[in-house]
């Protein structure tokens, strides 16, 4: 398993948002997280990427540990191991938080360059051809304010999918694309996870795009997952 | 003419008080941000004071205690030197605010796509923060270096004879006013100088446009 999360809580002061969640992602697996606003989805992605503490309960990524709760005692990853973990790990946010001083191309590059220690030459060869296969060839040397929304998007994809991540998360992918856009989005996606084998957890509750993505659909209600859904019962839910 | 070569042999005194003032109150002021913005409390309260008593207290008496007051007590720095300390210490308290203001501006998120992306705490400041601070603060910097420009002139406090004491001084003697006119002219042309570098720089840095 790729991802395994396992009896998560979380409570910000008295107010419990995570209340024993569980969930899983396979490899090449799309998963979506849907529910209400305030629901507990996206603390469930910071809990998942390391940038917030779960109180209680188990994370792991590829077999490596972010948090582990054994004999009621909850231990962290240090941060040199959760530095480890994030080189598995990609997240897209929903405000992109693409970098305003550099261009799409150093955008793409500068993890591979200052944390992979890529060759620039070789780190420019493979961003040039990320950005390609995304459509965004001609806009490498553009920066991110001269962008539109959907190719701001897809720097960002870009960007996290560039280190080879085997665990890519999407926050609220659609929350800012028009509906031609939300169509590419879902074909990109769904090449991520086919071909190069990615485990994607995204959440959204855009219900037609989460229909179009996922393999597999979980439903958040007030920090707990209530149902779970194959692609083709969610499918036939949507469609009544 | 003859006023102004006799006024311009301040202008020594004041291009280099200010210029050594800018060079060590900015680096000083990125570290008074740092501090004020520690999660050791203690620290953070205490760089607050700190800014607090430099910013509510006059230049002038900053610059007398200094060079006036420290000898009382043992500690003597000399004349220029005094100036350059109090300088030095007051300008980095309002650079310090300046910094700090900017980087909380910074979107939190800029720093936690940074760290997923692998990056360590050292290199967010300096490739994804630090940059978009220079641009936020630049014209508040700027602002606050005009001010320093202008605010060399408090040298005459310790006996020093900067372009505006020249001035006052001829002004004094020949029962004119023309010495002040060319003294305010030069002090506007150094601003003018200082106004177009930093919109030079600001051009440079702009990634918006």
């Amino acid at each position: 398993m790729l991802l395994q999360a396992e009896g998560l809580f979380k409570a910000f002061n008295d107010t419990v948002v995570l209340n024993d969640i569980s969930l899983s992602v396979e490899r090449g697996e799309v998963v979506s997280l849907v529910g209400q606003s305030g629901a507990g989805k996206t603390t469930v992605l910071r809990c998942i990427t390391g940038l917030e503490k779960c109180d209680k309960g188990s994370i792991a990524i590829n077999d490596k540990f972010i948090c582990k709760t054994e004999n009621g005692i909850t231990t962290y990853a240090t941060k040199d191991e959760l530095a480890l973990i994030r080189h598995e790990l990609g997240m897209v946010f929903q405000a992109y938080h693409l970098f305003p001083h550099m261009t799409v191309l150093e955008n793409v590059t500068i993890a591979l360059t200052d944390v992979y220690k890529v060759p620039r030459t070789q780190a420019n060869e493979e961003a040039v051809k990320m950005l390609e296969s995304l459509g965004l060839g001609e806009k490498i040397n553009s920066k991110p304010s001269q962008l539109s929304g959907g190719q701001k998007q897809r720097v960002a994809i870009a960007r996290s999918c560039v280190t080879n991540p085997k665990l890519l998360c999407f926050d609220e992918p659609t929350a800012a694309l028009d509906s031609a856009l939300v169509v590419e989005i879902i074909k990109i996606i769904r090449n991520l996870a086919s071909e190069k084998g990615i485990g994607i957890l995204i959440i959204s509750h855009d219900e037609k795009f989460v229909r179009d993505v996922s393999d597999r659909v979980l439903f958040i209600e007030h920090g707990k997952i209530t149902k779970e859904m194959t692609s083709e019962e969610y499918k036939n839910v949507i469609r009544e | 003419m003859n006023y102004l070569v006799q006024i311009l042999e301040g202008l020594g005194l004041t291009l280099s008080v200010f210029i050594v003032s800018l060079i060590f109150s900015l680096p000083l002021g990125a570290l008074v941000a740092g501090l004020r913005l520690s999660k050791i409390k203690a620290v953070s309260k205490a760089t607050e004071v700190y800014i607090c008593v430099l910013r509510g207290t006059p230049l002038l008496l900053q610059i007398m205690l200094v060079f006036f007051g420290l000898p009382s007590i043992g500690i003597s720095f000399g004349r220029f030197n005094s100036v350059v300390i109090a300088f030095v210490l007051n300008y980095a308290a309002y650079f310090g605010e300046i910094f700090r203001s900017g980087i909380q501006s910074i979107e939190k998120g800029q720093r936690e796509a940074a760290s997923i992306l692998g990056f360590s705490p050292m290199q967010i400041n300096l490739k994804i923060v630090l940059p978009q601070v220079i641009k936020r603060t630049l014209p508040s910097i700027g602002n606050e270096v005009i001010t320093l420009v202008k605010d060399t002139s408090l040298v005459y406090a310790v006996g020093w004879s900067d372009i505006l004491k020249y001035a006052k001084g001829i002004a004094v003697r020949d029962a004119t006013l023309m010495p002040y006119l060319i003294a305010g002219t030069i002090y506007l042309v150094l601003t003018y100088i200082i106004t177009i570098a930093f919109e030079a720089i600001e051009r440079k840095v702009n990634y918006e446009e």
